[in-house]
């Protein structure tokens, strides 16, 4: 927009500054300053181009990895391919920590720990926190960081709640699970159950044992876990027979439980956990 | 004293049945939403895409959206199960485990379109209670089964999320204490049997002298 004054005209910069206008950014034009335009003209154009080399940053708004699996899951649902769409569901590592967090928290006895799932879980989570520190200015952004925060959340919850049924199973028992069942544990695991356990000897020491008059009572007597009494509801995953009855898939049953400890551990059956 | 495991580890149950754990495992399940806006490549507006239910809900508590109902939660299908499962003594696999969570959820808000959520939310809690009530009665059944075998195993098929919180520990806990009990009194049978000189018997069943107490809420 500019308004061409008589004066403008005229000089042969004014008519420069009237048929330039094509790969300009119109600016209003300044009235009273319309000389001084006309004078700045050709610092104008330098700046011009210098600001045409710039492209508009094209708006990308931080994806959580989990809506690029969203995305995934609505291709595949596309191809109605069912094997895909399984695939794609089992290969997170928040499915499979939420899947072991559950069988740790109802079965009766302390489980394998399992290394991938932890590692793999922690670097997950920094991933999403790393991409909620890089998120842009813009709502969109703001909306998916704030999406991305809540699941993070929910990831320390589980990854926190599995782990402290994880030690309070393992204080229930410390010294027979020092001696039998160190291979269940991490390595932090491990060092803190035997610290555990020379502070609680040295308390029992100190307050008890040392005072008996007899030699032989001064051990200290290891608890065993006892799983006579126990029962647990257990959903079958893959056909098998237990005492010769045989299992279909889906099948939901309560059952004591050193009957299905082997299948547990084949992965045959699972406990059913709500 | 000997007493049955307790199980400290089954997940804690509020007052009126309800269950942290449970909740957080049922906002898991994936739910479709209509979303107002418009982030590449998932959300388009209008267009409705499955999420899972924690961000459904935050997406309709920012006014960013609209959840879905899923197709079981209809009162055309709520009625037919609530039937079959008045006629019927074994429980209906056709609802999703989480059933009983999903609907308190979704039902919470009013909802501007033809979906009725109080009338759905009285239909699923009459089918859990059905539902609780059909298992109780089945308590007599597991008795028995542990008179014929040493040790039983009991068939629950399409037991849900809910009927497992407000159950499932009593139950384990009764069936260990019984077992508990059986063991025990073959124990003292035998000693008393060994005194005599005789064989060994194997351990009478404890009957309750009684009718059973039927207990309700």
């Amino acid at each position: 927009m500019f308004l061409a004054s008589p004066s403008g005209l005229r000089t042969k910069r004014g008519a420069a500054f009237l048929f330039n206008t094509t790969n300009r950014q119109f600016t209003m034009a300044d009235l009273y300053n319309l000389l001084d335009q006309l004078d700045h003209d050709e610092q104008e154009e330098e700046i011009i181009q210098e600001e045409q080399e710039w492209e508009a940053p094209v708006e990308t708004a931080v994806l959580p990895a989990d809506l690029i699996d969203a995305q995934k899951r609505q291709l595949a649902d596309n191809d109605t391919n069912e094997d895909a769409k399984e695939v794609l569901e089992e290969d997170s590592p928040y499915l499979r920590l939420r899947n072991v967090w559950s069988q740790e928290v109802n079965a009766p006895e302390l489980l394998p720990f399992d290394e991938d799932v932890f590692q793999s879980i922690i670097e997950l989570i920094e991933d999403w926190e790393q991409a909620v520190d890089q998120c842009e200015d813009n709502p969109v952004s703001a909306l998916m960081a704030s999406i991305t925060s809540v699941q993070i959340e929910r990831a320390k919850y589980v990854l926190c709640d599995w782990l402290a049924t994880r030690l309070r199973k393992m204080e229930e028992y410390p010294f027979y699970i020092r001696d039998y069942k160190a291979d269940c544990l991490s390595q932090t695991e491990l060092s803190h159950i035997q610290a555990y356990c020379n502070l609680v000897q040295k308390h029992l020491s100190r307050t008890v044992l040392d005072h008996f008059p007899q030699e032989a009572w001064k051990e200290l007597p290891v608890e065993e876990p006892n799983f006579d009494y126990t029962y647990v509801f257990v959903k079958c995953l893959a056909p098998t027979t237990i005492d010769k009855d045989p299992l279909e898939r889906g099948d939901s049953l309560i059952i004591h439980y050193s009957k299905i400890r082997d299948s547990l551990r084949d992965g045959d059956l699972q406990i059913l956990a709500s | 004293m000997n007493t049955a495991q307790p199980s400290l580890l089954l997940p804690a149950a509020g007052q009126d049945g309800s269950s942290f754990r449970a909740s957080f495992s049922a906002e898991e399940t994936h739910v479709e939403v209509i979303p107002d806006f418009t982030a590449s490549p998932s959300f388009m507006a209008g267009v409705p895409v499955q999420v899972p239910l924690w961000k459904a809900e935050l997406l309709q508590t920012r006014s960013l959206g609209r959840i879905v109902f899923p197709d079981w939660l209809s009162i055309d299908k709520l009625r037919p199960i609530l039937q079959q499962e008045k006629t019927q003594p074994l429980l209906t696999t056709s609802l999703p485990f989480y059933y009983y969570e999903l609907t308190r959820k979704l039902t919470n808000r009013p909802r501007h379109d033809d979906t009725n959520p109080d009338v759905l939310r009285l239909l699923v809690e009459d089918i859990f209670q059905v539902r609780v009530e059909k298992l109780r009665q089945q308590f007599p059944a597991y008795l028995a089964l542990m008179e014929d075998q040493d040790i039983p195993k009991v068939d629950v098929p399409g037991i849900a999320s809910a009927e497992l919180v407000l159950l499932g520990p009593f139950l384990l806990q009764a069936l260990g204490d019984r077992a508990l009990l059986l063991q025990q009194t073959k124990t003292n049978k035998n000693d008393a049997a060994e005194e005599r000189g005789e064989d060994t018997v194997t351990g009478e069943p404890i009957r309750p002298k009684v009718p059973l107490r039927r207990f309700r809420r």
